[in-house]
């Protein structure tokens, strides 16, 4: 009897846990540190792209140039606005609407978490009130920039609107389980299409940096032929090694890997939400979030690498 | 094959020659011939990428077999000098083959 006591002594914030977690349908307490994880690698991601995407068009005019010094052509102002792989235009709606995808993460964090309605109450205007401004800039690109765009953000757009409305009138539960059941889908639609603009964007970054590279050879071959000193040609070697080092960390830095690693969570998400949410289901979540986590890391790192590399 | 593949494709071909071309002699014809075919893929690739295609065409199928199969060609000969003739000619046909893609999206445009 002694021993019974003991064990259920022993045993009992234990249970208590285990019902907690078993009533995850009325208790978001399951949800805390792998929503704020997935919160934070989605941030990752994002800025990420931001940064990525800001560079792209910059090696292409690079290469450009280089391209036309190499043969001692003309340069011309029309050939660099169409080397650029995406209009100032497009960039921006993808720049805002990866903004309202890291909002919108860090909702559903603060949901889940729910330890401060007024500011869930705030953040969800917030986000409602930019989605807004975005969609109207979106009706307002030319055909060519924002038709694929506004078909495959519109349903995100309605949704994620909904979401906050319910936030904002902090019905947390049902502002949850909307994100979560119906946001899925549209979401990794959207996270699917800035992926595929960036991969392309990625390519045409590759195919200039490949030039770069080339470009940079060839201004050591002239200078050697030229009969340089080997001041000269010591400094050649030095922008031919910062050049190969600059295409070593390229591949690393193709932010597909982290839309991948975005989408991925986004499901697991999802998966979560639908389980029981016993415990093993949570220890799968979590385990989960924090590979989203490294990977986003991951690439974030990389990004940031390449761009002090770059700026060199 | 979709478009993302086809460009990735044209991407690996277009760093083959640069890396061939980095290879010879300043003043080696081959050089200035890759770079010139270089130079081609590169501006076919950029358009490639801003235009948008019914993938699921059978011409559209075609099109990237043939693609496929050039490239097959080119990667099998570039490093081989012997077969310079043989890698040049596959170029063209892998020219032709993009310019096939770039064509059928225009028809839709």
């Amino acid at each position: 009897m002694k021993r019974l006591i003991i064990t259920s002594g022993y045993f009992y914030p234990v249970t208590l846990l285990f019902f907690a977690l078993l009533s995850g349908c009325a208790s978001t307490v399951g949800y805390k540190t792998p929503i704020s994880n997935f919160q934070h690698a989605s941030s990752v991601v994002t800025e990420s792209a931001r940064v990525y995407i800001l560079q792209v068009n910059k090696t292409q005019r690079d290469a450009y140039i280089d391209r036309q010094v190499s043969k001692a052509g003309q340069i011309r102002l029309a050939m660099i606005d169409s080397s650029q792989v995406i209009s100032s235009e497009a960039i921006d709606v993808r720049l805002r609407a990866l903004n309202q995808l890291s909002k919108y993460g860090s909702l559903l964090g603060q949901l889940a978490n729910s330890d401060a309605p007024e500011k869930i109450s705030s953040n969800a205007v917030d986000l409602a009130e930019s989605l807004k401004k975005l969609n109207g800039t979106i009706q307002e690109l030319s055909a060519k920039d924002g038709k694929q765009f506004q078909s495959v953000f519109a349903p995100a757009s309605v949704i994620i609107g909904e979401v906050a409305r319910l936030a904002k009138e902090k019905k947390i539960r049902e502002a949850l389980d909307e994100a979560i059941n119906k946001g899925e889908e549209p979401v990794k639609r959207v996270i699917r299409l800035i992926r595929n603009d960036l991969e392309m964007a990625y390519q045409a970054s590759r195919n200039a940096h490949s030039a770069i590279r080339k470009y940079s050879i060839l201004a050591y071959d002239a200078d050697r032929n030229k009969g340089h000193d080997m001041v000269r040609l010591r400094e050649r070697g030095e922008e031919i090694k910062s050049v190969m080092d600059v295409w070593e960390g390229l591949p690393g830095s193709n932010p597909r890997e982290g839309f991948d690693a975005l989408e991925a969570a986004h499901s697991a998400l999802v998966d979560y939400a639908k389980s029981e949410k016993n415990r093993v289901d949570l220890a799968t979540f979590s385990v989960q979030m924090e590979d989203f986590v490294a990977r986003a890391t991951r690439v974030g790192n990389a990004v940031r690498q390449l761009q002090q590399l770059n700026n060199n | 094959m979709d478009k993302q593949e086809c460009v990735i494709l044209i991407g690996d071909i277009i760093v083959l020659l640069d890396t061939q071309s980095g290879s010879l002699s300043p003043d080696d014809p081959r050089r200035k011939k890759l770079d010139k075919i270089r130079d081609l893929l590169s501006d076919r690739q950029l358009q490639l990428i801003k235009m948008v295609f019914d993938e699921g065409t059978a011409a559209y199928h075609a099109a990237t077999v043939q693609l496929k199969a050039v490239t097959k060609t080119i990667k099998e000969s570039i490093d081989d000098v012997n077969q310079a003739a043989e890698s040049f000619a596959a170029l063209a046909g892998f020219i032709s083959a993009v310019d096939g893609l770039i064509g059928l999206a225009a028809d839709m445009a």
